[in-house]
């Protein structure tokens, strides 16, 4: 039985267990990928970490642990590192106990919560790291007399020769890039601004460039996204760069192969990498130009559904850590899209209220869950109890479609989810990060490419979550199931399963689809904010329809202590969905719709703003929202309650879309 | 090439034969062909015959006197005027069949095209080696079968549009230089099927079930491929057209480049659409330029054109083909010199399509 702290989370414990057919197949890994980490030390630790710079051993497999650029603002408790093999390992030989016992000797070092991400090609690691960069001087174009600001964008699919940036993109890091050996980065490639001008004279045109430098993939490669005329990255970037000399960008192109998994179990170590990156290279552009700090905005347009929704998560307690450090020395913003989860029954809370009392006495709560038939990934949800409550007393329990239970609690570990004498699914329940009590579920895909020995398909159809305590227990139990969409280009064949409430109708009067909250049913449109954007320094953006000013009906949103800060057009009207921004081709455009459009509006007129009047260092309360009000195309919004006009939808300041500026 | 049974193929609807093609019922030489006889209804027709019955009587019984019968000039290259496009098309496909040849041995150990005997492009069959690592790349491409649909299904017939975007041309101004593009489209498609007979290549469908073409695969082979011969020779020829009248176009050296971009896209679209190698378009850019050099000195008055390098897949069977190929097959200095005579059927058609871009013409 697994302790509470047990090193390997259960998603880990899926992931490189079972996942290793069903899901990891996917990410098309060579031949000795390495593992990519988000550690969390019980203190800041300083930098260079001494604590992981020793050869691991595990059962005879060596796993080096190397990390990425770090920035040199301060020690930090989370540090993203990669566990690189020193002689050729197959994903097929890491399984859940080696993987655990490599953990130990992190926790040995001092590491006190652990995360595993997605494995990471070993063509594109770089040996030669870290190597002395030659200085890049100061950019043309440049007015010394006024500010200089930072847009940094980290999404994926960054084109960065495109021409509309206009020699503006000072640095790009291509993270899924090969390997150039020129030790600039740990993983992937960098592009720097004199870089990108020298391939230009080199190869003449984008497509040419992008297929030099293994951007465009090639026979038996994972497909990349810069192949495609459109790409996520190319139409945010597209949106938050400007057009302002003064503003300086710079990108971090996450490894799509770790998207592909909706559920972001992918993405820390990548995401926490970027941010350090961008602030390394920030404080290099600042140099270049005779300046000391500069304001940087950050805009991440990525999000999940599942976690604890409260700040805790790993990674976002890491972003905060990070950029709490830079705000002591400039204006750090973040800006994070609210989700576009409104309508997906993905969250429910089950209150004191719904528990019902069975014959034994026990207080008993369930909802139903469906899962989809043909759906080729894993599937994944949570259910979290609030801070400060632990789970004696309470069973919780899954049901199959066809009446198998299997329950776990009140004590920690994991069991196997059994349905016709087959393994389907895992269920945990652990203490995250030593805080809030969580129970885990996976479930195997409905459909699976392949079977690992003794495990079947999940059964699709209406599985049961119950949770069984004490009647004198009390305390709200949060549902959320993970995101779980097909990512075309990966042909992952993913489906969404969805939660199921007899009170919730999804329809209003009209027939359309409703945007309030009736009071009773546990899944609630409300309260399902992107998992990434409940940390406490990011400014959160919804989307609306610019024709109506009212929030489109996908656009997420919080609650009361955490939601939404701002919106900005992500229709252009309810018969023209999405808004128009860059394709992967210079000349070429395509229109995205969803909260990842509405996020860089917002975080360029944020950056705008900050040209005009740069924000002292410090720690700001309102995380800059202050600095929308006045400028010009942005409006105040009213209050008015769960009204799609109102603030709980579209936070205090919109963006009408009518200022082109 | 075309396709069976589809709306732009030999025998489909659009097609030669097809019902509104030039053979078909509603075609040129079908019963109810354009013009006089083909804008009338059914019935109409029968109209024709019974008013001419009615009034002609009041043309008399006389036999006809040869007085006032003027004749044409036997053989004028003017007389192409006269002539219906489609019947144009027939007589330039047969001045290019009276020079145009191939030569190969009983092996086949290679193809060359030929000119008047004298070889102006060389192609060698690939092994099985390279044809696996050639689908390897099909399958890659595949990936962008979403993006380039569109532009796949509208070029199994004419791709003329691709290029005339370009050229800006239009209906009421350019009637003769579409009717040169598609002589082109026609002539180099017709000159690779002995090639492709000989060659007898498989298409990738046939090697690797996971190709999963977009489209049927053609009924021929799959070495060289007809879309990048087609569309190398009509880039060469419009290159010829554009720098032919230098004050038409302002950005010309833009627009020729646009043109040579846009034939490595529509062959590397056939790589896409999972009927064709890569290795088969870097064999027809070869022969287009090829026939896209002759047709050109055909029409100009003659002169020489290179023999291009041979091609042997073999020595790269990894290699995609990339507009940086086509490029470079563009500015080859060539090899052996061959002599092209001038041909002024061909050579009306030229004067025609190229008096079409004179700024000033004579009201």
């Amino acid at each position: 039985m697994a302790n509470p702290d047990d090193p390997l989370g259960p998603y880990e414990r899926w992931m490189f267990g079972p996942g290793k057919t069903f899901d990891l197949p996917g990410l098309r890994l060579d031949a000795s990928p390495s593992l990519s980490c988000l550690a969390e030390f019980a203190a800041p630790v300083p930098h260079p970490v001494p604590a992981v710079n020793r050869l691991l051993d595990a059962d005879g497999i060596a796993m080096r642990p190397r990390l990425p650029t770090l920035w040199d603002g301060g020690a930090t408790q989370f540090v993203p590192l990669l566990l690189c093999p020193e002689t050729p390992v197959a994903m097929a030989q890491h399984d859940p106990g080696r993987l655990a016992s490599i953990l130990d000797h992190l926790q040995g070092g001092g590491a006190r919560h652990l995360r595993l991400n997605f494995p990471v090609r070993a063509e594109t690691i770089d040996p030669t790291f870290p190597l002395a960069q030659p200085a890049m001087g100061p950019a043309s174009g440049v007015d010394p007399a006024r500010p200089l600001v930072v847009m940094a964008v980290i999404d994926h699919g960054i084109a960065f020769a495109h021409q509309a940036l206009g020699g503006r993109l000072d640095y790009c890091w291509s993270q899924s890039a090969p390997a150039d050996g020129s030790g600039a980065v740990l993983f992937g490639r960098e592009f720097t601004r004199e870089g990108i001008a020298a391939l230009r004279a080199v190869h003449g045109d984008e497509d040419a460039i992008y297929r030099a430098t293994g951007l465009l993939g090639g026979p038996n490669l994972p497909p990349m996204p810069l192949a495609r005329a459109h790409s996520h990255g190319a139409h945010v970037l597209g949106t938050a760069a400007g057009d302002d000399p003064n503003l300086r960008v710079v990108a971090v192109d996450l490894p799509s192969t770790a998207l592909w998994d909706t559920s972001g179990f992918g993405t820390d170590m990548f995401l926490l990498a970027g941010l350090h990156y961008i602030f390394d290279r920030a404080d290099r552009i600042a140099a270049a130009h005779g300046r000391v700090a500069l304001p940087v905005v950050v805009n991440i347009s990525i999000g999940w559904s599942g976690g604890p929704h409260d700040g805790s998560s790993a990674i976002e307690a890491a972003l905060e850590e990070l950029i709490r450090l830079r705000r002591t020395r400039a204006a750090t913003a973040l800006v994070l899209p609210s989700g576009n989860m409104f309508q997906d029954r993905l969250s429910a809370v089950i209150e004191d209220r719904h528990f019902e009392t069975a014959p034994d006495g026990k207080a008993q709560a369930s909802l139903r869950w469906f899962a989809p038939p043909h759906d080729m990934t894993s599937t994944f949800a949570e259910m979290w109890l609030a801070p400060g409550k632990d789970p004696s007393g309470t069973v919780f329990s899954l049901t199959t479609p066809f009446g198998e239970e299997t329950a776990i609690g009140p004590q920690a570990g994991h069991r196997d989810v059994v349905s016709k004498g087959k393994v389907v699914g895992q269920i945990s329940l652990d203490r995250y990060r030593g805080q809030r009590w969580r129970v885990t579920i996976c479930l195997a895909p409905t459909e699976p490419k392949a079977l690992p020995d003794g495990y079947g398909a999940a059964p699709a159809g209406e599985w049961r979550i119950a949770v069984r305590r004490n009647a004198n227990l009390s305390g709200p139990v949060a549902l959320r199931v993970q995101r779980d969409a097909p990512h075309e280009q990966g042909k992952t064949g993913g489906r969404q399963s969805f939660l199921l409430d007899p009170g919730y109708d999804p329809f209003d009067v009209q027939g359309a689809l409703a945007q309030v909250d009736d009071p009773d049913p546990m899944v609630r449109r409300f309260d399902g904010l992107n998992g990434l954007a409940t940390l406490a320094v990011s400014l959160n953006v919804g989307g609306h329809v610019a024709s109506l000013g009212t929030a489109a009906r996908y656009s997420s949103a919080g609650t009361a202590t955490r939601g939404v800060d701002a919106s900005a057009p992500t229709d252009r009207s309810p018969a023209r969905s999405g808004i128009v921004s860059a394709g992967t081709r210079t000349g070429s455009f395509v229109a995205l719709q969803g909260t990842s459009s509405a996020a860089p509006q917002v975080a360029l007129a944020l950056a705008q703003a900050f040209l005009t009047v740069p924000p002292p260092p410090g720690p700001v309360a309102d995380n800059y929202l202050g600095c929308l009000a006045g400028r010009p195309g942005i409006v105040p919004v009213p209050p008015s309650g769960q009204d799609p006009g109102g603030q709980a939808r579209l936070g205090q300041w919109r963006i009408t879309g009518d200022n082109p500026g | 090439m075309s396709v069976f049974g589809t709306m732009h193929g030999t025998h489909g609807t659009h097609g030669t034969h097809g019902t509104h093609g030039t053979h078909g019922t509603h075609g040129t030489h079908g019963t109810h062909g354009t013009g006089l006889y083909g804008d009338l209804a059914t019935g109409a027709l029968a109209g024709l015959q019974t008013s001419a019955e009615a009034i002609l009587h009041a043309a008399g019984l006389d036999p006809l006197p040869p007085a006032g019968i003027e004749p044409l000039t036997p053989g004028a290259p003017a007389n192409m005027r006269r002539w219906s496009p489609d019947v144009r098309a027939l007589l330039l496909q047969n001045q290019v069949n009276r020079h145009v040849g191939h030569a190969s041995d009983d092996a086949v150990s290679y193809v060359s095209l030929t000119w008047d005997g004298v070889p102006v492009a060389t192609l060698k069959p690939p092994t099985t080696e390279t044809l696996a690592r050639q689908c390897d790349w099909v399958r890659h491409y595949a990936d962008q079968r979403a993006d380039r649909a569109n532009e796949i299904y509208s070029q199994l017939g004419s791709f003329s549009p691709y290029f005339a975007l370009f050229l800006g041309l239009t209906d009421g101004r350019n009637p003769r230089t579409f009717e040169l593009l598609d002589a082109v489209l026609t002539i180099a498609g017709q000159i690779t099927m002995l090639p492709k007979h000989l060659l007898a290549c498989r298409r990738p469908a046939e090697l690797d079930v996971r190709v999963a073409p977009l489209l049927a695969t053609p009924g021929h082979g799959s070495f060289p491929s007809g879309h990048a011969t087609q569309a190398m020779a009509i880039a060469r020829v419009v290159e010829a057209l554009i720098l032919a009248n230098p004050s038409h176009f302002g950005d010309a050296d833009k627009r020729i480049d646009m043109c040579y971009r846009q034939a490595h896209r529509i062959a590397v679209n056939r790589t896409v659409a999972g009927v064709h190698f890569p290795m088969d378009s870097a064999a027809g850019a070869r022969l287009g330029l090829a026939i896209g050099n002759i047709l050109v000195r055909m029409m100009t008055g003659g002169g020489t054109v290179k023999e291009i390098a041979p091609f042997d897949p073999d020595t790269a069977p990894e290699e995609d083909f990339t507009y940086a190929h086509a490029k470079a097959l563009r500015e080859a200095a060539g090899g052996a010199d061959v002599a092209v005579a001038g041909d002024p059927i061909l050579g009306w058609l030229w004067d025609q399509a190229k008096a079409e871009f004179a700024l000033h013409a004579p009201v």
